[in-house]
């Protein structure tokens, strides 16, 4: 592995290569395809190519092409023209991809989200309650939308999709779910709609 | 000659495995991506795989994942996805291939290292020279081509035909997706499907 640091205050550029941390304090521009050991995003970053970390942190927003590691942290938003592949991936806040595969996928979200497809083999997606509801008080709901959601045990709240299938599988508040598939047992809490339940 | 498939849902009831090794198989390369084939159905989209080819992978993987580490797994079994490169001068021997056509080679190709791709292509002609369809001065002949089609850089599924074209044999390698349409008076001898040389290649150098 590169001995190679980066890091940039302010505003800057990280070039293609193999380092060992990258870290972006302000507003980066990886312009090419990087691995590292970390990497790390305090602020904002833009990336065209793949970019592989063993943990990759952003405290901000992201935008960029693919990303694989280990351990994904977003807290903030993630706007991908690829797909997310790792083995533990944490997200806080909004993501816009193709595809998160991941071993482990935790997600608390605040209704933006648009995935293609979230696969692997534990998934659980965490509504946030906007303060508006605390008060009684009616607003549009906030829903994570995916094509697919598939794995071994899922949890879903506050999400949007078209097809789901897993193993266990609980569909709390505020889904809308076309289809779910599911071997050993399903939940569905009250006030979730679900089009049509297969038990394989 | 139909593929047959099998849907990702009796995939998993077939195997028993779950949806967390099929999708970590995938992450780590050892399932090509192009096995995940997308098809209409009556409920909607859903995932199939080639049946043999996918059934065969995960036997193999249940049967050495406690041997080997996924990633060394992924170099063996899928070593066009992982881009790994391999000395010249174990391709070109006689462990792999015919020993003259071997040699024959050996002295056209310059380059010490290649690529899956590569080794794919010179297994098959050295394979096509010991199946008769090409003579030695065919084989270095087409040798010196090598270079040129920098085959390095191509991926995807290719085809060599064989042709015969008045005194000489020739080759023509070609993708399998767009076919290639051939007109009646150009006289085939032969056609490899470079995916199924790969897959011969591959357990011939992993028994290495």
């Amino acid at each position: 592995m590169s001995e190679n640091d980066v890091q940039i205050l302010g505003a800057g550029q990280v070039g293609s290569g193999d380092y060992r941390k990258v870290t972006i304090n302000g507003s980066g521009n990886i312009s090419g395809r990087i691995s590292a050991e970390t990497v790390t995003v305090n602020g904002v970053a833009t990336a065209s190519e793949l970019v592989t970390a063993q943990k990759l942190e952003v405290n901000g927003t992201l935008s960029g092409n693919q990303l694989k590691g280990g351990r994904i942290v977003i807290r903030g938003a993630a706007d991908l023209k690829g797909s997310v592949e790792c083995e533990n991936f944490e997200l806080n806040g909004g993501i816009k991809c193709e595809t998160i595969n991941a071993e482990h996928i935790e997600i608390r979200h605040m209704g933006h989200g648009e995935v293609q497809e979230l696969v692997g083999s534990q998934i659980n997606i965490k509504g946030t309650i906007p303060a508006l509801t605390i008060l009684n008080i009616e607003i549009k709901p906030l829903v994570f939308s995916a094509r697919l959601i598939e794995a071994d045990d899922i949890f879903l709240e506050s999400v949007n999709a078209d097809v789901v299938c897993g193993n266990i599988v609980h569909i709390g508040r505020g889904c809308r779910i076309g289809r779910v598939e599911y071997r050993e047992s399903l939940k569905v809490a009250d006030g979730s709609s679900v089009g049509q339940i297969v038990k394989d | 000659m139909e593929v047959e498939y099998i849907s990702k849902k009796d995939l998993l009831m077939t195997t028993g495995i779950s949806y967390g090794q099929l999708y970590r198989w995938k992450r780590e390369n050892l399932i090509p991506e192009e096995w995940f084939v997308k098809k209409s159905s009556f409920t909607g989209q859903e995932t199939f795989f080639p049946k043999d080819k996918i059934l065969e992978r995960i036997k193999t993987i249940q049967q050495l994942k406690d041997s080997y580490p996924l990633e060394d797994l992924a170099r063996m079994l899928s070593p066009e996805l992982t881009g790994i490169t391999y000395r010249v001068s174990r391709v070109l021997s006689g462990d792999v291939m015919d020993i003259s056509s071997a040699q024959m080679l050996r002295e056209k190709i310059g380059q010490e290292f290649c690529s899956f791709g590569e080794a794919c292509v010179l297994f098959t002609l050295g394979q096509a020279r010991t199946d008769g369809f090409l003579s030695g001065q065919d084989l270095e002949r087409i040798a010196d081509c090598l270079p040129e089609w920098e085959l390095n850089s191509r991926s995807g599924a290719y085809k060599l035909y064989v042709l015969r074209t008045g005194d000489a044999n020739t080759v023509i390698l070609c993708a399998k997706e767009p076919p290639m349409l051939l007109d009646k008076a150009l006289k085939v001898l032969k056609v490899y499907d470079l995916d199924e040389m790969g897959s011969i290649l591959k357990s011939k150098i992993n028994a290495l």
